[in-house]
């Protein structure tokens, strides 16, 4: 998997976001009396058959997902096919959960109830991150870390508030992905307040700031609880950074971690690993750039410099290293040195992405996992 | 003290309008800091002050300030121009107003255009003002990256024989910088620029917060120009560039070798006019040594 944006929250391993979701017509009419749409149960059976566009068309008509309709459909195949339909009614919630944000809560919970029928298996951990990642791109971290968000839609669905990454880990606790979101969901606590997630970043409030600003030497409100909330994080990356499979994102989640907890030389330790343990280009990007933005802070000029420049061997002219290695060099009255630069980014073609903004910028997550998750599932199904 | 590149640097080897047309105005010494200062009385720039005129302080310690004439170091400006959504309502105003200014500038002066959305984006290298901008190349984007548009306009090494104006129209708000508002200050101190900064009322919003207006005023100050709100665009954001623009042509150039001021870091410089009237002196808050 791949993931990313390191602390910097909001990603998510599984976070991925609403893009390639959203080309999906989207709408909040309901249908009128001459109009009436499909039925539940006649949209899952049109997902059963592998008809997924014509089903997921159907959202724009079908107004209402009936839970007890589902229910019902899902039991009506009989005990040979409960399997395949508890899988089908669930990633139909779910695709349908990404073109109706304000259901998704309710549609992930209903659909993991459904899927927990059954003993645990390989589907319904895919289906678990792949939840989590369509929750992250929403940045439904209330959900995510806390449960549903209100008393009201807990009593509705039955079930008090469990942090759907907490559910998520009590079916598969030795699942590395669902370790990794659960550290990320303690990531994103220490951050901000969890229903401040969902609204618009602050006005005027850049990446240096943010960054700066959630150290926890920076002092500000909910210290207390931010510690604790960092030191849980730390504590769950601690045990994944030699994975086989997760190392290079836990270290570069937990370099960023040791960032905020004022633990310079523990951070760079972590950043330094990353560009040994994976291939992705989007993890080794940002532990360059971290480790640049990090050194220079700390004075280390020619270090940072050199971090930077890793970071643009990598991705050329990405605007995010480009901007913090201007900056540094017109800190250090490196003037030559920073036009040089500056004209490399603004005359050559841009680079196709910016690993940061992708990651970072409005809490939008990695993109690409949500969609390869569902195409397995889908495979799955089949 | 070692001045910084950039802020200093330079030492003036003509010092008379007379002169200057016949010999370089600048050189390069790395010993002496100069000082673009503008002088107006009301509306009106005022001409024709002597060194003797002017009272220079650095770190508090008066200095002795040389005086040269900067009406023939030709000036480079860099128009950054704000895309982001958040303009929308503001966008074919910019546009106009881009050839307007393009079109104020004289045959000797450069411009470029920048603009930025979530992406920066050069539409306009540095050059003659003979030829029309290509203004149907700014676009509407998405987020707002001013700071680091702001950052790249302003990296640019001390060119002796010219000086830079960074002029920057937008609504203030930025939402994907990399580089913080609280940096632009220092970051601007560090270079030859001078800045303005021309805030538009944004669409359906309010103007930023008083922490952001006051990082982009400081930004503006350190450098010797000015951030103008939207209530002082009045005659909208050419009125508020003619003036910018006026000034440093007819600004004062101060120069001096600083004494008895010790240490690195930042200096603080303060000009006053010490002739009688009531005088709205501007230069930058000051330079870093080394």
């Amino acid at each position: 998997m791949r993931v990313v944006a390191a602390g910097v929250l909001a990603a998510g391993i599984l976070a991925l976001a609403p893009i390639g979701i959203a080309q999906t017509p989207q709408t909040t009419a309901k249908p009128g009396p001459a109009s009436r749409g499909p039925s539940t149960r006649e949209v899952l059976d049109q997902y059963l058959k592998g008809d997924y566009e014509a089903a997921l068309a159907n959202p724009a008509t079908l107004g209402r997902f009936n839970f007890e309709d589902a229910d019902r459909w899902v039991s009506s195949g009989g005990t040979a096919a409960a399997g395949r339909r508890r899988l089908a009614a669930a990633l139909f919630a779910l695709e349908y959960a990404s073109v109706r944000q304000s259901n998704l809560a309710a549609l992930v919970t209903w659909a993991r109830g459904v899927l927990s029928r059954l003993p645990p298996g390989p589907n319904e951990a895919l289906w678990l991150r792949a939840s989590i990642a369509l929750a992250g791109g929403w940045n439904r971290w209330v959900f995510l870390v806390e449960g549903v968000p209100t008393p009201i839609a807990a009593a509705k669905l039955g079930q008090p508030g469990v942090g759907h990454i907490r559910f998520a880990r009590t079916r598969f606790p030795d699942d590395p992905y669902l370790q990794l979101g659960d550290a990320i969901g303690a990531e994103v606590s220490a951050a901000r307040q969890l229903d401040r997630l969902s609204v618009p970043p602050p006005q005027s409030s850049t990446g240096w700031d943010r960054i700066a600003g959630a150290r926890l030497d920076a002092g500000g409100p909910r210290l207390a609880e931010r510690t604790a909330a960092l030191e849980r994080a730390s504590g769950l990356y601690e045990r994944l950074v030699s994975h086989e499979v997760v190392a290079a994102e836990a270290n570069l989640r937990l370099g960023y971690v040791r960032v905020l907890q004022g633990q310079s030389d523990q951070a760079l330790a972590h950043f330094d690993k990353v560009p040994s343990l994976t291939k992705d280009v989007s993890l080794r990007y940002l532990s360059h750039l971290y480790s640049g933005w990090l050194l220079g802070s700390l004075g280390r000029t020619q270090e940072a410099v050199a971090a930077y420049r890793a970071a643009l061997a990598l991705v050329p002219r990405a605007q995010s290293a480009t901007s913090l290695l201007v900056a540094l060099l017109l800190r250090n009255d490196l003037l030559s040195e920073a036009e040089t630069t500056a004209d490399e980014f603004l005359v050559g073609p841009k680079a196709a992405s910016d690993p940061w903004r992708e990651h970072y910028v409005d809490f939008v997550g990695e993109f690409s996992a949500y969609p390869r998750l569902v195409r397995h599932l889908r495979e799955a199904l089949q | 003290v070692r001045p910084a590149v950039g802020v200093v640097a330079v030492a003036i080897a003509a010092v008379s309008a007379g002169t200057a047309a016949q010999m370089p105005l600048f050189r390069s010494t790395g010993a002496a800091v100069h000082v673009y200062v503008s002088v107006r009385e009301g509306r009106s720039t005022v001409g024709a002050l002597q060194a003797s005129d002017f009272a220079l302080t650095d770190r508090g310690v008066p200095q002795t300030p040389g005086l040269a004439s900067s009406d023939a170091v030709p000036i480079d400006v860099t128009l950054v121009v704000d895309t982001s959504g958040s303009v929308i309502n503001s966008l074919p105003l910019f546009r106009s107003e881009v050839q307007t200014i393009v079109g104020l500038l004289q045959a000797n002066e450069q411009i470029r255009l920048i603009t930025f959305d979530t992406e920066v984006r050069q539409i306009l290298p540095m050059q003659s003002p003979s030829e029309r901008p290509p203004v149907s190349q700014m676009q509407l984007g998405e987020t707002t990256a001013l700071a680091d548009a702001v950052v790249m306009a302003l990296a640019r090494k001390l060119r002796p024989e010219r000086r830079h104006l960074v002029f920057v129209f937008t609504d203030g708000y930025d939402t994907s910088s990399m580089v913080g508002y609280g940096a632009l200050a220092e970051l601007a101190s560090h270079t030859d620029s001078i800045v303005h900064i021309a805030l538009v009322k944004p669409s359906g919003s309010e103007l930023p917060s008083p922490g952001a207006l006051a990082a982009l005023s400081a930004a503006a100050k350190r450098t010797g120009g000015s951030l103008y709100l939207p209530s002082q665009n009045d005659g909208g954001i050419v009125s508020a560039f003619q003036r910018a623009i006026d000034d440093f042509r007819h600004s004062y150039v101060l120069f001096f070798t600083p004494t008895d001021v010790p240490g690195s870091g930042w200096h603080d410089i303060s000009v006053k006019v010490t002739k009688q009237g009531n005088y709205d002196v501007r230069a930058r808050e000051g330079y870093f040594g080394r």
